[in-house]
């Protein structure tokens, strides 16, 4: 009668033991700040010796409790002590691990992966859930062949870029504090966003020359934003940015802009427009998303169904892939708009078109080099897919005015699609046929890439190579 | 003390009455009861946290200090009760032992916290943000739940003997508050390994903590007042230094080496306050945008940060022994600047050490006596403003040199008044005098006087020769000589010609920029013309402004422009 009760406290015991060894391990992982492991947070020999210490005392006494026959209330309360105590050393684990980031961090941060490394890119971006504006840069920073690092502010972007295990990424648990751990080498500092925490690094590290990059190149508001006044040089693709920034009255000294291309377009196959295409032809329809703001709402995907519809019916064959923007899958309208989207693309098509909606992981460069046809929306992809010669539709966002035009010049190298659509099968048809607009693409192609008589991402890394100059000249 | 005392007498008069009320075979009954009732009010503070019984029972007098032993004591005691009431023999010797073994422990490891997490907390000084106390409060927590449960198991065990009679498994009760206590032990151990480690981080994190604070609160410190004893009169200059910056506007801070000194050194008002009780923390507060740091005394400890021979150091030596001295001792070479009492005694200390540089030892004078303004009267209506020295002491004579030629003064004032008031009477008798622009009528308000001001408060503290000046300028037919008794800064500030009688004021008022008549003993310094009484030529002619003395300031903010310039930008963002 008496084994029952010891077998039940035994694995009581053992249970709460690897409850709390979890916690502490999850301890561990929540509270990691380099993709260094040495930096992760570690018991010592004292936390290690009390947790043994506490487990094996428990066992004796339930052993003794058990050859001395004792009333079972004596095994709950021995298990019961054992929980609480191994409770609290979890949860003083968890205090310290959390408290000891900042001096893990700084101590990290005097290591050769960090403590050489002139130069790092500052990310962060609340509504992300990835930290895909780092991804667009990496290669690039990459290749300017100098180490860097990632600077990171939320967790889950830091969890990424550990998990993925390609980039060396901190993670600042205090925005506060963090700037200022920063090692010394450290020259020149990347922005890929205008995120409201940059302003914090910039006040924290004026030494540091602060670059912004951007994430993209559009019309969109987001690519003439007063906030990259702040910044100390601009890195922008081409002419047409820098004149985006002016006449948006965003006046920001000429020589504070580099252009340096757009390095990420290595990756796109050019095509003349005379090439012969292979059928079927692939089109690709990737609307932007719905943004925060009014003024930033530049979204087909109300219209997306329709689009599909027009494509489906073509005379001839195609390949339709939809392929959403990543931050439309937050959208709260995202299922009743994936729904009609599939509905669309189950269309049967007269000419035996196919579709298929793209959700996985596959770049947006990558269908660019499938694509005979882009459709799009005013967006940094409508510069990007520029750069493939190929042509492109534009469906005109909802609240568009005849004003808007002025501060949209890459329109004219597309196809316009109206509000209501009502000329995109006409498009399409121009588009996939004669293709009239060849020529003004190519001029504004060369007004959005100013590198296009350099080799593909040459101008960024000796504008990189430049600021790391002992005799560097920032204004 | 009293409900101390109706505690235990309660408690041994219920132990008493149980014990004579229990027949030895059967502890049932009324006997039983009051045995009960006794274990439980033994048991019952030891509930509760320390602090929560001497708010109930008050502060436990010396004799009963610490508490945590009388209240283990007081359940070793119903535990002998429960033995006597128990039977003869002792049938439960394990569990008496193991129970206030464990309440100690449990007791003991609440204070083991409470007085390590104080001291290790200043380990993580002087950064602003360390966050120990989390710690030391979830730790404290654990242990005195750890140490309620070594009780309820004492309680329970008592309870369970008084109603069921001896039992083996009693013992098990005794164990089990042994365990809690050494759970409460090992939870302490733990948690104060944490804080330890959590304080070195954060005192190793000061530096960056501080440039955060710095940052974002009211920009980083300019100057740092090194204060490295404990809360004495010395502080007092510490507090004048950190008023009269502030004032200025320069953004000092305190560095305490003593924390002790903390509470006193907070109420100063300087814009830092930042503790380094250790040596570990000092190149955390050597700030790179400090520029000067000032002691108040040559403290042992003050060479710990003269070594950042990034700042300047400078001592201010108006108090103390070492103000008194001759010279200025070897020790204090560290310093770059040494602030002298006076100038006179500055001026002996550069006399006294002829190969040094003079410029080392400076003076100060903080009194912000008016300068002089530009379109000053300079000319016959300018106030001529005297400072009588203080009476005789055995140390500070006043020469007879001086003595004359102030009493010249006065005379010439005195004439110069009879001479007016004739003029006026005249004037009276004949009648308003047609106006004459290069003659214009004068009234008494526009004519130079003579402000005085006699140093003591009390006119009996004046000596011998104080009064025949002060009869003087008492009557009231001498209109042209006005006085107070005080300090001689409100005269300074009034007067436009300066009447020096000392070398100290001739320093300090060469600093105003106004014209300076010598009227002490001797040569006049430097720069300076002594008083004629007998010259035909007038005061304001005579009078000359002379250049400032270069090793004087008069404010925080000369002086560090002057010692510890800022250093000029070099080379821009990336140099």
């Amino acid at each position: 009668m008496f084994l029952a009760p010891f077998l039940i406290a035994l694995v009581a015991t053992a249970a709460v033991h690897a409850a709390a060894a979890w916690w502490e391990a999850r301890t561990r992982r929540d509270t990691q700040v380099t993709t260094d492991p040495a930096s992760d947070h570690r018991l010592d020999k004292i936390g290690r010796a009390a947790r043994l210490g506490a487990l094996g005392v428990t066992f004796v006494l339930l052993l003794g409790a058990f050859a001395a026959q004792a009333p079972g209330a004596v095994f709950a309360i021995a298990v019961l002590i054992f929980a609480f105590l191994r409770g609290t050393l979890a949860q003083l684990d968890r205090i310290a691990a959390l408290a000891n980031r900042e001096a893990r961090l700084a101590s990290a941060l005097k290591g050769p992966a960090f403590n050489s490394a002139q130069m790092a890119l500052f990310f962060s971006a609340t509504e992300l859930a990835k930290p895909d504006h780092v991804y667009t840069w990496q290669n690039e920073l990459d290749q300017v062949g100098e180490p860097w690092y990632c600077i990171t502010v939320e967790p889950q972007h830091f969890r990424a870029l550990k998990d993925e295990g390609r980039i060396q990424a901190i993670l600042l648990p205090n925005l506060g504090v963090g700037p200022y751990l920063l090692p010394a080498a450290l020259k020149v500092l990347y922005f890929v966003n205008n995120a409201q925490k940059n302003r914090m690094v910039l006040r924290a590290l004026p030494r540091l020359t602060h670059v912004q990059l951007l994430h993209g190149d559009s019309d969109k508001p987001p690519s003439y934003s007063p906030l990259t006044k702040n910044f100390d040089l601009v890195f922008v693709a081409g002419q047409m940015a820098i004149d985006r920034y002016a006449r948006n009255g965003v006046h920001i000294p000429a020589d504070r802009f580099r252009i340096v291309g757009r390095p990420q377009v290595a990756a796109i196959e050019t095509r003349d427009s005379d090439a012969t295409r292979s059928a079927p032809r692939t089109v690709i329809y990737m609307p932007t998303w719905r943004g925060f703001f009014e003024d930033t709402q530049f979204s087909s995907l109300d219209r997306a169904d329709a689009v599909i519809k027009a494509v489906m019916a073509l005379p001839e064959k195609v390949h339709l892939i939809f392929k959403p923007h990543p931050l439309s899958y937050k959208d709260p309208e995202w299922p009743a708009f994936k729904a009609r989207i599939k509905a669309a693309l189950g269309v049967k098509s007269a000419a035996g078109s196919t579709g298929e909606i793209s959700e996985g992981a596959a770049a947006p460069f990558d269908l660019y080099n499938q694509a005979d046809l882009l459709i799009c929306d005013i967006s940094s992809v409508m510069i990007d897919f520029l750069y493939s010669n190929k042509p492109l539709l534009t469906v005109l966002p909802n609240a568009f005015k005849e004003a808007d035009r002025a501060n949209t010049p890459s329109l004219v190298a597309s196809y316009e699609v109206a509000r209501d659509l009502e000329n995109l099968e006409a498009q399409l048809a121009a588009s996939l046929g004669e293709d009239p607009l060849a020529a003004q693409r190519r001029n504004v192609r060369a007004q959005a890439f100013g590198d296009l008589d350099l080799a593909p991402g040459a101008a960024f890394r000796e504008a990189c190579l430049a600021l790391l100059a002992d005799d560097a000249a920032v204004p | 003390m009293k409900h101390y005392s109706l505690y235990l007498l309660a408690l041994a008069v219920l132990a008493l009455v149980a014990i004579q009320t229990t027949t030895p075979m059967s502890v049932a009954g009324f006997g039983g009861a009051i045995a009960m009732v006794c274990v439980l009010l033994a048991h019952l503070p030891t509930f509760l946290p320390v602090a929560m019984v001497e708010e109930f029972f008050g502060k436990a007098p010396a004799p009963l200090q610490p508490l945590d032993v009388l209240l283990t004591l007081v359940v070793v005691f119903s535990w002998l009760m429960v033995e006597v009431v128990d039977g003869p023999g002792w049938s439960n010797p394990l569990t008496v032992l193991l129970v206030p073994l464990g309440l100690a422990m449990g007791f003991g490891a609440v204070r083991v916290n409470s007085r390590l997490a104080a001291e290790i907390a200043r380990h993580a000084a002087p950064n602003p943000v360390s966050d120990i106390q989390q710690l030391r409060q979830v730790t404290a927590r654990a242990a005195y739940i750890l140490r309620a449960l070594a009780a309820a198991a004492s309680l329970i065990t008592a309870l369970w003997v008084l109603g069921a009679g001896t039992d083996v498994a009693s013992a098990w009760g005794g164990a089990g508050a042994a365990l809690c206590g050494a759970a409460a032990l090992v939870v302490v151990g733990v948690g104060v390994n944490a804080m330890r480690q959590q304080a070195r981080g954060a005192g190793q994190m000061a530096g960056v903590a501080l440039s955060h604070m710095e940052h974002i609160t009211q920009g980083p410190a300019e100057v740092i007042l090194y204060c490295s004893n404990k809360p004495t009169a010395k502080h007092d200059r510490i507090n004048k230094l950190a008023a009269g910056m502030v004032a200025e506007g320069l953004r000092c801070a305190i560095v305490a080496r003593e924390w002790q000194s903390l509470k006193l050194l907070k109420s100063f008002g300087a814009t830092y306050l930042w503790p380094v009780p250790f040596l570990a923390g000092i190149s955390a507060v050597a700030r790179p945008d400090v520029r000067a740091v000032f002691y108040t005394h040559d403290g042992v400890k003050n060479g710990h940060f003269t070594r950042f021979n990034q700042f300047r150091h400078i001592l201010e030596a108006k108090t103390g022994a070492l103000a008194r001295a001759e010279s200025l001792p070897q020790s204090v070479s560290m310093y770059d600047y040494v602030i002298a009492p006076s100038p006179s005694v500055a001026a002996a200390w550069r006399a006294a050490d002829s190969a040094a540089d003079p410029g080392r030892i400076l003076t100060t004078d903080f009194s912000k006596l008016a300068p002089a303004m530009e379109g000053d009267p300079q000319g016959a209506l300018a106030n001529v403003a005297l400072f009588l020295p203080p009476p005789e002491t055995a140390y500070t004579p006043v020469p007879a040199a001086t003595r004359t030629a102030i009493q010249a003064l006065f005379r010439h004032y005195q004439a110069a008044s009879d001479a007016h008031m004739n003029a006026l009477t005249y004037q009276d008798l004949i009648g308003p005098v047609p106006s004459n622009k290069s003659r214009p009528r004068s009234s008494l308000s526009e004519i130079s006087r003579l402000y005085v001001s006699f140093a003591p408060g009390d006119t009996d503290a004046l000596t011998l020769w104080h009064k025949p000046l002060l009869a003087i300028a008492d009557d009231e037919d001498v209109p042209l000589i006005s006085h107070a008794y005080g300090q001689p800064k409100t005269i300074w500030a009034e007067g436009q010609i300066l009447m020096v009688a000392t070398y100290d004021q001739a320093v300090i008022l060469r600093a105003t920029g106004k014209p300076l008549l010598w009227i002490g003993e001797g040569p006049a310094p430097e720069g300076m013309v002594a008083y004629c009484p007998s010259s035909a030529v007038p005061i304001h002619e005579q009078a000359r402004p002379a250049a400032p003395d270069p090793h004087h300031f008069t404010s925080y903010r000369a002086l560090m422009a002057n010692v510890a310039p800022v250093a000029s930008a070099a080379g821009g963002k990336r140099g």
